[in-house]
């Protein structure tokens, strides 16, 4: 049996693994109510240990919150650290205000802090300190403690269109793609070099893998249209990946996330460095055809339903979607498994177990 | 630039925002057509915007983008004639629109909100994470007869059954349609809970709605 780390990067080369690798699904980190239900069915307190169990090939490299905000913040349990803001808003270190949902479930954005701002109000604006104390501790002792273990992946999500749109306002940041090209462009910049200086820390730390994207895909549809994701974004995830690249000495693998359907983009992510490609909802875009389209140069990851297998499907719908999975996309390596995002509260916890307990046990014999 | 009706309805097709404006402030400043004309214009224009849409030559941006330009133009439209009452057309009907109790997304429902007013309808736009008394309060103050639910996850999907359940707890479930649609939504989820149709896509949404507004026309 392949060590953790050999399996991965087989898999990254696209050569065949002894097992699918198995990847979290950020349960820990965006769920925690699902994380926890786990470790309650599971009978385990340990969170190590369910990742033992599950048979989990990565660990995780997030940036946190600094020292300074920890202190003034409070823990609101499934969500995270926040604070108190007026008329019970939670804000985060950016400014950015979030309302509790009506069934205590879900964050929704209340309050933007550039929603108002032209394009000389962002020289005002601070981005949160990289060098605030506290802001890696938990990464280094996360890399000290696994980095000959496990694949480590360092957190770079909502890398540039989403954290522009919390940062804006939706409707306000997409209209300004088509009406204030001066804003789009410094707010984009800005958050290109922050993104590099994040990037660098974690390879630093110990990355193999830098976790970027956001989301531009609906269902059915992208949510711009691919000549304005050409004209904004794709230049600048060029310039973060290149400079990434570079800087580890081109060791470092590319993932890209992005919920939804994406295909007529799926060229450009690859010309521009994107190795890995998340999470290919089967909703959305067929995982097979996309393994046969675009499988050679990318490693599919996830796949596995979170809108319907798992919520709504048998463990015998799990186990077959997993085993067909693998043997349509797992030929030559290149496939690692995950549900498509965490699971939702109210999704039976034995169809996430059902998941990983079969990859494990399905060798490749391709 | 030129100005009147048909530069102002291309501008608003193609999404020249700016153009747009100042043709729309020209036309107002030159009193050149009535206010029912302007409605005539931004309905036609987003009827084009919707076509495109449903063609796939335009993205959910492109519809929002229209959507934050028709806004901006009913804006100068009443800062010019002061606030107006604008009565729906027959035979069209009213409807309400919301995203379920705990569910924070609305582009699919702001993509219907929108086409619906494009074709007439007077839409009540509720927002996000509303609770079903909210959106039965609402089907009897305006007297709605249609009621478009968006769910796209997973765990606030269940919520259309107590919008159903609500809808016949205040006796007028008979009275009123109900449409649900999103990503976590399924026709036979929607059969299910007991909703009277599905819309897989916005444009679904508006070909249901436009049905059932025909037949209370008879």
């Amino acid at each position: 049996m392949l060590s953790h780390r050999e399996r991965v990067f087989k898999t990254l080369n696209h050569e065949e693994p002894d097992r699918v690798p198995l990847d979290d699904a950020w349960m820990a980190y965006v769920r925690l109510d699902v994380w926890d239900a786990i470790k309650r069915y599971l009978h385990v307190e340990d969170d190590e240990k369910v990742r033992r169990y599950l048979g989990i090939d990565f660990r995780y490299l997030v940036m946190d919150p600094s020292e300074k905000f920890k202190k003034n913040a409070k823990f609101y349990y499934p969500f995270g650290l926040f604070k108190p803001a007026e008329s019970g808003l939670l804000e985060d270190e950016w400014g950015v205000k979030y309302q509790i949902t009506g069934n205590g479930l879900y964050l929704r954005y209340y309050y933007h802090p550039l929603a108002n701002a032209d394009v000389d109000d962002l020289d005002q604006y601070e981005f949160p300190s990289l060098d605030a104390p506290g802001r890696f501790d938990e990464a280094e002792k996360t890399a000290k403690k696994f980095k000959d273990l496990y694949v480590l992946e360092g957190f770079l999500h909502q890398t540039l269109f989403e954290w522009a749109w919390a940062l804006r306002g939706f409707n306000r940041f997409l209209r300004d793609l088509y009406t204030n090209e001066r804003f789009v462009n410094k707010l984009l910049d800005r958050l290109v070099k922050y993104r590099i200086d994040i990037g660098k820390r974690l390879i630093d730390i110990g990355a193999d893998i830098l976790q970027l994207g956001d989301d531009f895909g609906m269902q059915t549809g992208m949510i711009v249209p691919p000549h304005i994701w050409r004209k904004y974004f794709k230049p600048r995830m060029k310039i973060i990946i290149d400079t990434l690249k570079s800087y580890s000495r081109n060791s470092i693998y590319i993932f890209y996330h992005s919920d939804g359907y994406i295909e007529p983009i799926i060229p450009d992510l690859i010309e521009i460095g994107v190795q890995i490609l998340n999470p290919i909802q089967p909703e959305c875009m067929n995982p097979a055809e996309i393994k046969k389209k675009y499988g050679d140069k990318l490693v599919l990851h996830a796949t596995i339903s979170v809108q319907t297998t798992l919520p709504r499907g048998t463990v015998e719908d799990v186990k077959k979607e997993v085993i067909s999975r693998i043997r349509e996309c797992g030929r030559g390596g290149g496939l690692i498994l995950a549900p498509t995002h965490a699971p939702q509260p109210g999704t039976p916890i034995e169809n996430i177990i059902a998941l990983y307990e079969t990859a494990q046990k399905f060798a490749l014999k391709m | 630039m030129s100005y009147g009706a048909s530069a102002l309805k291309d501008a608003i097709i193609n999404l020249k925002f700016d153009d747009a404006l100042k043709i729309c402030e020209e036309m107002l400043k030159q009193g050149v057509i009535r206010v029912e004309e302007f409605f005539d214009i931004i309905s036609q224009a987003l009827n084009v915007v919707g076509e495109r849409y449903e063609k796939g030559e335009y993205f959910v941006s492109d519809l929002i983008v229209a959507g934050d330009l028709v806004k901006e133009i009913l804006k100068l439209i009443e800062l010019h004639y002061g606030k107006i009452e604008r009565k729906p057309k027959e035979p069209v009907a009213r409807v309400v629109l919301a995203s379920v109790r705990g569910d924070i997304h609305d582009i699919g429902k702001s993509i219907v909100s929108m086409l619906l007013q494009a074709a007439g309808f007077e839409v009540i736009d509720l927002g996000v994470d509303v609770p079903p008394e909210e959106i039965v309060k609402a089907v009897k103050k305006y007297n709605a007869k249609i009621v478009g639910l968006s769910a796209l996850l997973t765990t606030t999907v269940p919520e259309i059954k107590n919008v159903i359940l609500e809808l016949e707890k205040a006796g007028i479930r008979k009275d009123v349609k109900v449409v649900v649609g999103g990503a976590a939504v399924t026709e036979a989820i929607a059969k299910e809970y007991g909703a009277d149709a599905y819309g897989r896509t916005a444009v679904d949404g508006l070909k249901i709605c436009q049905k059932w507004a025909e037949e209370l026309s008879k």
